[in-house]
């Protein structure tokens, strides 16, 4: 049976409170509980850092929540003896906040960074990334420095392994898996590739640790490279995102004259050279063997997998590629060991996840969280909820090779297996959230049009298929629907699935299969009745006030740029068809749906 | 080679390690459908109709044709799944593909239209977007019509894997995708027509075959082209006796020339009737006529002159059984031993004697190829061709000797950039002594190491190159030459003994030789040599030569030069297809019937003796060349009764030991030649005759004497400048 | 530069800490305005450009300027964080030069954060 203590003591045991000491001031907490007999009612628990570095040793004294700061060993027996015996707090050691200190909220009062751990945003707003020396200063090198003095590639290997961490790009392969696969190919020139392409709409993931920390994946690359045994890396970044090629240009400069990488890193002997290749505006290059294509000079176009990578990648040599994300999480595993790493998460889902939140939320940005954490405390707490009081409808996942999660499955932990089972898929974190106002068909509609513009054209069915299914969602949303269309749908996106090349033909239907599963009824709306329900679909729109439904309270009426509206106080509001041009601004004014 | 067990269909069955399943399934006999397969390329997996169900996979379906097999996999190639999936890419294809049937040539052999017809495709689910886009007229010879195009990408995968050109490309993207060249200008290539061949719709066809048949109307007759020395096997698909166009036997390879070329005898200005000259001006007669004309003078000139003045000039392009009848007229009834072919003078030393071909289709068996020459693919495309695949599918390493550029460079492991007979110094020098440059080094150390090398030896050869090739195989462990043969018969007519110094089977003439020909061939022979093709031209202005029978060649119109020398002859006889430069200058022209047009044996630059089939009836009134040779003997009183080729080519075999046993289709082996390894030279030299051959076009490719200049078609490569 | 070895990696390390933390008779403040794409694209130059002219204008030399990435809550940029020694770093969201300039009359040059323009205080939670 657990004992119930009443008291916790919360150490921190980040970097800043050990260098000055606070591991010495634990052992000293835990001689004088025992001396004074308490250590059954006061626990002490080691945590992490929360921030206030300049004042370590800090510890926080629960249920009080009372906050110590620069507590030194031989402070320990007064301290207890004030606080756990007298139960008076210590002034000399409370943090004194300034005057101000009540009036703005500190990080984890306020719910956007409360919920957040960053791990592979570990250096976020506190270095330049411009300036190794800040990235060093941060523990920058000391994994890649351990995993090629201290450790074996099989090790190496190992270790990943167990931490669990999987590919951030989306497909979510055991990262330590790849790397065995290839470390077993016999070989002396293999490849270490990243994929910095990251070319879903609305993902913005990996262009921000490309920018704040490229240190961070050359780091993550090195020790990739000595668990395969390849000296030679290539990072590919799309150009449109000329900030990162710069910032991780700089890097590898910067890396390289300070010997961290090029011949023999800090004299260890291992060599490895990585080089930037720029993408030129195709999402399809973001697919493994396509990537390898281009940078071989050949047309963007995927191949066939066996062979796979692993064993036949780049020039037909072993490689791994893997995402941004996953190499900027590789530091923290080998300098904090597997077991913190699968400390957080879910069972098959360990480790944080970087989300990019957009759409109709009120706080659109970055944020990195432990997996498993419910998609209603994403949406909710830290994206404080729909924007303009609108109701949540559903989330895009995955970008448009993932689906909408509808309101009703908001409970869902985010992690691989339970997005999977929804339908859509994890992706690479980029989550859009829709309102009531969003229109699912032309929703997928616009996920369609983004990969049919894509697709490379080697397959039929993306190449064929895509356009066909757009060209029915089309119909759908100008309302030429057919009876049968549906189906239709249905059947030929799960048949393009099935028989598609590579991994953009086998998800680009996924937006049309999840909305169709989660939002039938505005499908067959617009079919059937010509109606768009969000009112979206400007041809299925009448522009016609429901008299039965008008407030009468005149927002339509302000807002009509052409006078088409026509409205009086106390009045039910009326469109003249001849002036309206149909721009909605009514329709968007309106909070009741009270215009069709 | 390792098996494993792969069941297909229920059935199992023993496959090679490495097999893909689509291999492992046509071995079981089960039928899996393909659009951007073939056997030439490797694996795409664009089209997504090979698909197949194996048992314990995560994904529903696997592409057949990329996928590897593994021991113990369990395959269906057929399912209700299957067939649906099948339909939807057909379903997906016809969306856009144009319904051309009717006016596409490739109907009745279209890979889509055998497929829809054979999955029972009906109304589509599919509203058709057929957007028009305009085919391109512009380029030579090939026709493309985008909007039928699939983009199975196999003229992409040709073009770059067999040709290393790699004029087309993917171009754009998703459903712009397009098949094209860079900017869409029209095709600067080769013209080989590879890729039309492979086509699988009628996206890519000919101007030569545009409406002219129906693919189930034709008759393919098998036969051989008649341009190079690699003597590519031919089909010739008639309509109605009369040639439509030309595919590749065996499926191998063809070059523009073979493909397209052979429209040269359908040409207006084929000769169909004999000439005699009559007040200086050449009018038509009859066979009698003209047989008549030329045996009196050749009798008369004998009588007067002696058998030494009058000679022959034999041709390169005419059939074996041609050739042997024209020097056995020559020496059984004229009793001259002056016959020879001008051909020797663009002969490599050594051929025949220290360079014996390897067989082409053996070329990847060979660790190095050290390819002297760099006009390799335009003097023998197959050649070049071999050396690709050598490259590309076998990964073999090619050393280059190439000044300039060429495609060869760009699947080249070293190269050497300079002249033939420097480069071969260079190599000598870094194999004996290890010093030199780089790429000499590199070259020699790789020629060192392999086990055995291939060695392309030019077209021709000046006097120290030749010993130096010499030099440099003696270094090596094992070595198979390449020698570049440019004229489709030339080695069967060293074989049948167009020479002035040896009989048929490169029997040097002398009084033993002499003894055994004129018992079997029951004639008395002259008993002296005869005068070379130099010695012959050099002979008329002094009067030495009274006499030339010229058949099949146009030495006037190769060497402008050669005009005046011909009118000094007394009396000249022309037998050719056409009215050339040479027999304008005749006093008696014979219409001569062309290769298509009659039967026999050549035999290529392996030495392969390969059958001629006649696929057309001879037009006007031309006549084989044996015939009418032989009708000319027996007016003169000689005793030759061949009733056709066949008859031929037994005496043939009886006469020459190298093609007593040889079967058709076989190559004849080194062993069987007196002359191997011996030191004759079966080239010629001269410094005054042939030495401003005309080049008929910018690229050696698209020239080949004169016959090629009747030829339409290449006529429209841009390249091509002279008017005929 | 010279090539390192992990004994420098440490040493980097610790001399950064003494010579950057905040502390009297060291760096009194340090500014960071937050450059990534999002506040770049937001106008976090022309935010830049204020706090160098008021920093010039101020005359004083225990000011550090530093600038890092995106900080993660894009929709406010741009944004910067100001830290003066001894307590927690603030945040402040969707900034304009006006507002920068009061931020650096009263919270740089005389300690008192403008609660009105400040998001939060204290750094996240990270190892």
């Amino acid at each position: 049976m657990e004992t119930t203590y009443r008291s916790n003591i919360m150490i921190c045991a980040g970097t800043g409170c050990v260098a000055n000491g606070s591991l010495k001031v634990k052992d000293a907490l835990e001689t004088e509980l025992i001396k004074r007999n308490l250590q059954k009612e006061v626990k002490i628990v080691l945590t992490g850092c929360n921030g206030f570095c300049a004042k370590g040793p800090v510890m926080v004294v629960y249920p009080e929540d009372i906050f110590y700061q620069l507590v030194k060993p031989e402070d320990v027996p007064h301290l207890v003896e004030e606080h756990f015996i007298k139960g008076r707090p210590v002034q000399k050691f409370l943090y004194t906040p300034p005057a101000q200190k009540d009036a703005i909220p500190v990080m984890n009062e306020i719910p956007f960074f409360k919920h957040q751990v960053l791990r592979a945003l570990r250096n976020r707003s506190l270095i330049d990334a411009e300036k190794i020396e800040e990235y060093i200063a941060r523990d920058g090198y000391m994994a890649a420095a351990k995993a090629l003095t201290e450790m074996t590639p099989e090790q190496i290997v190992s270790e990943m392994k167990k931490s669990g961490l999987r590919g951030r790009g989306g497909a979510g392969f055991l990262t330590g898996l790849k790397w065995e696969l290839c470390a077993r190919v016999p070989g002396d020139i293999k490849y270490i590739l990243c994929n910095g392409d990251e070319g879903d709409p609305g993902a913005f993931m990996d262009r921000s640790v490309m920018e704040a920390d490229p240190h961070s994946v050359l780091e993550g690359m090195i020790i990739a490279a000595k668990a395969i045994n390849a000296h030679y890396g290539y990072i590919y970044v799309r150009a449109e995102y000329p900030l990162a090629v710069h910032r991780l240009q700089l890097a590898i400069e910067q890396a390289k004259d300070r010997g961290l990488l090029g011949k023999d890193i800090l004299g260890t002997g291992f060599d490895l050279d990585i080089e930037i290749y720029q993408g030129a505006g195709a999402f399809v290059c973001g697919e493994e063997t396509a990537l390898m294509a281009s940078i071989e000079g050949k047309r963007g176009m995927p191949r066939a997998k066996p062979p796979f990578p692993a064993v036949k990648g780049l020039w037909m040599r072993p490689s791994v590629l893997n995402n941004v994300e996953t190499f900027a999480n590789v530091p923290p595993v080998i300098l904090h060991g597997a077991d913190w790493f699968a400390s957080l998460g879910t069972e098959k889902s360990k480790g944080t996840k970087v989300f990019a939140l957009s759409g109709a939320l009120n706080n659109i940005g970055l944020v990195e969280v432990p997996m498993g954490i419910p998609l209603k405390t994403i949406i909710y707490d830290i994206g404080g909820g729909v924007k303009n009081n609108r109701k949540f409808k559903a989330v895009q996942m995955g970008g448009p090779s993932g689906g909408c999660i509808p309101a009703s499955l908001i409970d869902t932990p985010v992690d691989y297996e339970n997005i999977n089972k929804t339908g859509a898929i994890m992706g690479s974190g980029g989550m859009v959230v829709m309102d009531e106002t969003t229109c699912m068909p032309a929703m997928a509609k616009f996920f369609l049009e983004f990969t049919e513009d894509e697709s490379c054209g080697k397959c039929v069915p993306c190449r064929v298929g895509n356009k066909t299914l757009l060209t029915i969602l089309q119909r759908i949303t100008s309302g030429e629907g057919r009876e049968g269309d549906i189906e239709l749908l249905l059947n030929l996106s799960q048949q393009i699935k099935d028989t598609s090349l590579c991994g953009l033909g086998q998800t680009s239907p996924n937006p049309v299969l999840t909305t169709i599963k989660y939002f039938r009824d505005e499908y067959e709306a617009h079919i059937k009745e010509h109606r768009c329900p969000a009112r979206v679909c400007t041809p299925l729109v009448k522009f016609v006030v429901d008299k039965d439904k008008c407030k009468k309270c005149g927002q339509c009426f302000r807002a009509c740029p052409t006078g088409a509206l026509k409205w009086e106080k106390g009045q039910v509001a009326y469109i003249d068809p001849e002036k309206c041009t149909k721009c909605k601004s009514c329709i968007k004014a309106c909070r009741f749906w009270s215009i069709d | 080679m390792p098996n494993m067990t792969v069941t297909v269909d229920g059935k199992k069955i023993e496959v090679p390690l490495g097999s893909t399943i689509l291999e492992a399934c046509t071995a079981a006999g089960s039928r899996v459908p393909t659009l951007c397969h073939d056997n030439k390329l490797h694996p795409f997996g664009a089209c997504r109709i090979c698909l197949v169900e194996v048992e314990g996979t995560p994904r529903k379906f696997t592409p057949s044709c990329t996928t590897p097999a593994t021991d113990n996999m369990v395959v269906k190639t057929t399912s209700p799944g299957l067939i649906e999936a099948r339909r939807m890419v057909l379903e997906l294809l016809l969306i856009k593909h144009p319904l051309d049937c009717p006016v596409c040539d490739k109907a009745g052999e279209c890979s889509l239209q055998d497929l829809v017809h054979e999955y029972g495709l009906g109304p589509s689910r599919f509203d058709a977007e057929k957007g028009y886009l305009p085919p391109d007229y512009e380029s030579a010879i090939i026709e493309r019509n985008i909007s039928r195009c699939i983009l199975c990408g196999k003229c992409v995968r040709i073009c770059d894997e067999q040709n290393a050109v790699g004029e087309w490309a993917f171009t754009r993207r998703g459903t712009r995708a397009r098949i094209s060249t860079d900017f869409d200008r029209p095709l600067d290539c080769e013209f080989c027509g590879e890729c039309v061949e492979i086509c699988p719709v009628g996206a890519l066809t000919t101007r030569q075959f545009k409406y002219k048949a129906r693919s189930w109307n034709l008759e393919g007759t098998a036969s051989v082209c008649n341009y190079c020395g690699c003597g590519c096997g031919v089909s010739y698909e008639t309509r109605e006796g009369r040639i439509m166009r030309v595919g590749p036997a065996r499926s191998n390879y063809l070059c523009t020339k073979g493909r397209f070329g052979w429209d040269a005898v359908h040409h207006a200005e084929r000769l169909t009737t004999p000439k005699m000259r009559v007040n200086g001006e050449l009018v038509d007669c009859t066979w009698d006529e003209a047989l008549s004309i030329i045996a009196t003078n050749l009798k008369v000139i004998k009588s007067r002159h002696g058998a030494e003045k009058i000679g022959g000039l034999g041709s390169v392009r005419t059939t074996n059984e041609d050739s042997y009848v024209f020097q056995k007229f020559l020496r059984t009834v004229v009793e001259t031993n002056n016959i020879d072919t001008l051909a020797r003078l663009k002969t490599p030393k050594g051929l025949n004697t220290t360079f014996f071909s390897g067989e082409l289709n053996k070329m990847a068996s060979h660790e190095v190829i050290l390819v002297l020459d760099k006009n390799v693919g335009e003097i023998n495309p197959l050649t070049g061709i071999e050396i690709v695949r050598a490259v590309n599918k076998k990964d073999r390493k090619l050393i280059l000797v190439n000044e300039e550029f060429n495609k060869f460079n760009k699947i080249a492991t070293v190269v050497l950039p300079t002249s033939t007979v420097n480069a071969l110094e260079d190599l000598v020098k870094a194999l004996s002594s290890g010093a030199g440059s780089e790429e000499a080094k590199r070259a020699a150390a790789m020629l060192k190491a392999a086990k055995n090398v291939a060695i392309i030896v030019p077209a021709q050869l000046s006097n120290n190159e030749f010993p130096l090739i010499r030099d440099l195989a003696g270094k090596l462990t094992e070595v198979t030459y390449y020698p570049l043969v440019r004229r489709s018969n030339f080695q069967g007519s060293l074989d049948m003994g167009v020479m002035p110094s040896y009989y048929p089977g490169y029997r040097k003439i002398d009084e033993a030789s002499t003894a055994d020909f004129a018992g079997l061939w029951n004639a008395v022979l002259p008993e002296t040599t005869g005068m070379n093709a130099v010695e012959m031209i050099k002979a008329i202005t002094p009067g030495k030569l009274a006499a030339l029978y010229i058949m099949g060649d146009d030495p006037a119109g190769s060497d402008p030069g050669l005009k005046g020398i011909l009118q000094k002859l007394e009396f000249l006889v022309v037998q050719d297809i056409f009215l050339t430069e040479t027999a304008k200058l005749a006093h008696v022209v014979l219409p001569a019937a062309s290769s298509t047009e009659k039967s026999g044996t050549f035999t290529n630059l392996e030495r392969r003796l390969q059958q001629v089939n006649k696929a057309e009836e001879p037009i006007g009134e031309s006549r084989p060349d044996w015939e009418i040779i032989q009708d000319i003997a027996r007016k003169m009183g000689g005793s030759m009764k061949y009733g056709s080729t066949r008859d031929i080519l037994a005496e043939i075999r009886s006469v020459v030991p190298a093609y007593k046993d040889l079967a058709l289709g076989a190559c004849w082996s080194r062993e069987k030649s007196p002359l191997a390894g011996m030191a004759d030279d079966l080239s010629l030299t001269s410094d005054s005759i042939m030495k401003q051959e005309v080049i008929t076009a910018e690229r050696l490719l698209f020239s080949s004497g004169m016959t090629i200049t009747r030829s339409h078609e290449i006529r429209t490569i841009r390249h091509y400048k002279i008017e005929v | 530069m010279a090539k390192l070895t992990i004994a420098d990696l440490k040493k980097i390390k610790e001399e950064y800490h003494a010579n950057q933390a905040l502390r009297e008779g060291g760096f009194r403040v340090k500014i960071t305005v937050h450059m990534g794409t999002c506040g770049i694209a937001a106008g976090a130059r022309t935010i830049m450009n204020t706090v160098m002219e008021e920093l010039a204008k101020s005359d004083k030399k225990d000011i550090a300027i530093t600038t890092s990435g995106c900080a993660g809550l894009c929709s406010q940029e741009p944004m910067a964080t100001i830290e003066l020694a001894g307590e927690p770093p603030v945040k402040y969201i969707a900034l304009t030069e006006e507002k920068m300039r009061r931020i650096f009359t009263e919270h740089v040059m005389s300690g008192k954060p403008v609660k009105e323009f400040a998001l939060v205080q204290g750094h996240e939670t990270t190892y």
